[in-house]
């Protein structure tokens, strides 16, 4: 092999795991610190990619519009975590189906407001000419981004008060409000930076692909595929699940093809699952006793 | 002070605590006495607030707090060691600490958190490892040190001594008497084991049939056989 072909596929690799990070992340922080299954997270990136090709129509320069994007799926999330939420904690059911709820209204929305059309903006940055082959840049951006999204994540979870507060409190609520944590402050800042991630991710994406009402439809079987693999520890189990699952899948589409590619995927997924019920962060737990 | 005045609380619509009413000195050490499910822990939790009373008042310092939530109860001034410990299972020794000082000043936390070290010092041994991995005894000295990282006026501790080695519970007991004397704080222990609670606290109140029935010393219950059998089971 030789190294721009090296290259190339290394890139596409990363790629894919980035894709997964990028997609998934919020959903994995919903699910592991709060218990929350959000069955509307593909229709939050399909918000934060509506958001962001209407501020760039508006003439907001693309880095800038995913930025509001994300601040405003933040918004838009702790409000929902205010109106809907609260009021299910630990109902695993009824928060599937409030949400599976909320999801439909937000498709209703948005095919009122902006159609049924798919909408578009051109992927931003050139490509590069490696050898033979081409480069997008774009992607390389988004393999970056997906490395300074998780870390950004673990330092806000590992080394802030904030954070502290909120592990504290989603492992044991009654114990953290008895040393002075205000748990349903943290609870709906927690969904707050999850949906804001949702919404940066769902603006990432939008240079990618057209835009419409099933935007999220597109992406939220990976989504959940990663964290269901990565397990109930949000960050650790999404970067390992992506890193598994987007490296199977890139190595094995450019091997053989991208049909093959998604059918290892599923199938390396319920291998996973068969022997690991609890997700590649239970076997992690269990090294670790 | 801590008063408690006719206290209505339970669960769903079980009433667990009819109308009980108790006052605690300011720098007391008060044991709460009483057989297995008569609702010791039921009433430290409606003092933390953990458990929301049905009617009823609970006053610190003369200030009504019933009707505050729990961590609004924990920043003025209360502190809870719960019954099985409550260690947080995923963070480290050191963010078990630090959770239960985030209401005080950054400097006020680390000075407390070096004395807590200090005065504890398997904790400091143990400051990386997660709350979870650490022995029984480990885990109710850590949950000692986390109720004092708040500086609290009152202490409740829910039977500190269940199921911890000797040694442990010796060190326990001089750490409450300690925190009492050196820091002022107010006592309320909950136990079973009266040995163990004549040796933390003076006095003790008896609880039977959701009412406080005695207040008598310490060192008279110990003695006392007919009353053991009678209040507490033994
Ligand atoms: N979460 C709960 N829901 C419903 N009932 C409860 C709950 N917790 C306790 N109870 C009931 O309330 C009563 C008092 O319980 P509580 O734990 O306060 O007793 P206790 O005096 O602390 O007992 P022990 O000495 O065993 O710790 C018991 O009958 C118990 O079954
Ligand atoms: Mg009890």
């Amino acid at each position: 092999m030789k190294v721009d072909q090296f290259i190339v596929i290394m890139v596409s690799l990363l790629s894919s795991v980035s894709l997964l990070v990028i997609v998934s992340l919020g959903l994995a922080l919903a699910f592991g610190m709060m218990g929350v299954i959000n069955m509307a997270h593909g229709e939050f990136l399909m918000l934060g990619a509506y958001f962001t090709i209407t501020a760039v129509n508006a003439g907001i320069v693309l880095p800038v519009a995913i930025l509001i994007s994300a601040i405003a799926m933040g918004g838009l999330g702790m409000v929902i975590e205010r109106i809907v939420l609260r009021q299910l904690y630990g109902r695993i059911w009824a928060t599937m189906l409030a949400t599976w709820g909320l999801s439909l209204l937000i498709v209703g929305v948005v095919q009122l407001v902006f159609g049924t059309s798919s909408n578009g903006i051109p992927t931003p940055l050139s490509t590069i000419h490696l050898g033979g082959y081409m480069l997008s840049q774009y992607s390389l951006v988004l393999i970056a981004l997906a490395g300074v999204l998780i870390a950004t994540t673990y330092l806000v979870f590992a080394r802030t008060p904030y954070g502290t507060m909120a592990r504290a409190a989603a492992s044991l609520p009654e114990m953290a409000a008895a040393v002075g944590i205000n748990v349903s402050r943290v609870n709906m800042i927690t969904f707050g930076i999850a949906s804001a991630l949702a919404g940066l991710g769902g603006g990432l994406l939008a240079p990618l692909s057209g835009v419409s009402p099933t935007f999220g439809q597109g992406y939220i079987g990976d989504a959940f595929m990663t964290v269901v693999v990565g397990g109930a520890s949000p960050l650790l189990g999404a970067s390992t699940a992506s890193l598994l699952l987007g490296g199977i899948y890139a190595g094995v589409s450019n091997i053989v093809s991208p049909v093959a590619g998604t059918l290892a995927l599923l199938l390396v997924s319920m291998l996973v699952l068969r022997f690991l019920p609890t997700g590649l962060t239970g076997l992690w737990r269990k090294a670790r006793q | 002070m801590l008063e408690v005045e006719n206290l209505v609380s339970g669960y769903g619509r079980t009433n667990i605590l009819h109308a009980i009413s108790l006052s605690v000195e300011t720098g007391e050490r008060m044991a709460i006495l009483g057989r297995n499910g008569v609702g010791k822990s039921t009433l430290l939790k409606s003092l933390i607030g953990t458990v929301r009373p049905k009617s009823g008042s609970v006053r610190l310092d003369g200030q009504e707090i019933s009707h505050l939530a729990a961590h609004e109860r924990a920043r003025s001034g209360i502190a809870y060691v719960p019954q099985g410990r409550d260690i947080f299972p995923t963070l480290s020794v050191l963010d078990n600490l630090r959770v239960s000082g985030f209401g005080r000043s950054v400097r006020a936390r680390a000075s407390m958190l070096d004395d807590v070290l200090t005065q504890f010092p398997i904790l400091r041994d143990k400051r990386s490892a997660q709350g979870s991995s650490l022995s029984g005894g480990q885990q109710q000295i850590l949950a000692l040190a986390r109720a004092l990282m708040s500086d609290p006026k009152v202490l409740l501790l829910d039977e500190p001594s269940e199921g911890i080695q000797p040694s442990t519970v010796d060190q326990i007991a001089t750490a409450i008497r300690e925190m009492n004397v050196q820091r002022g704080m107010t006592i309320v222990l909950v136990e079973q084991n009266l040995e163990f609670a004549a040796a933390a606290c003076d006095h003790a109140l008896i609880i039977d049939k959701g009412e406080v029935v005695l207040k008598l010393r310490t060192a008279d219950a110990l003695t006392n056989r007919e009353l053991q059998h009678q209040y507490l089971g033994v």
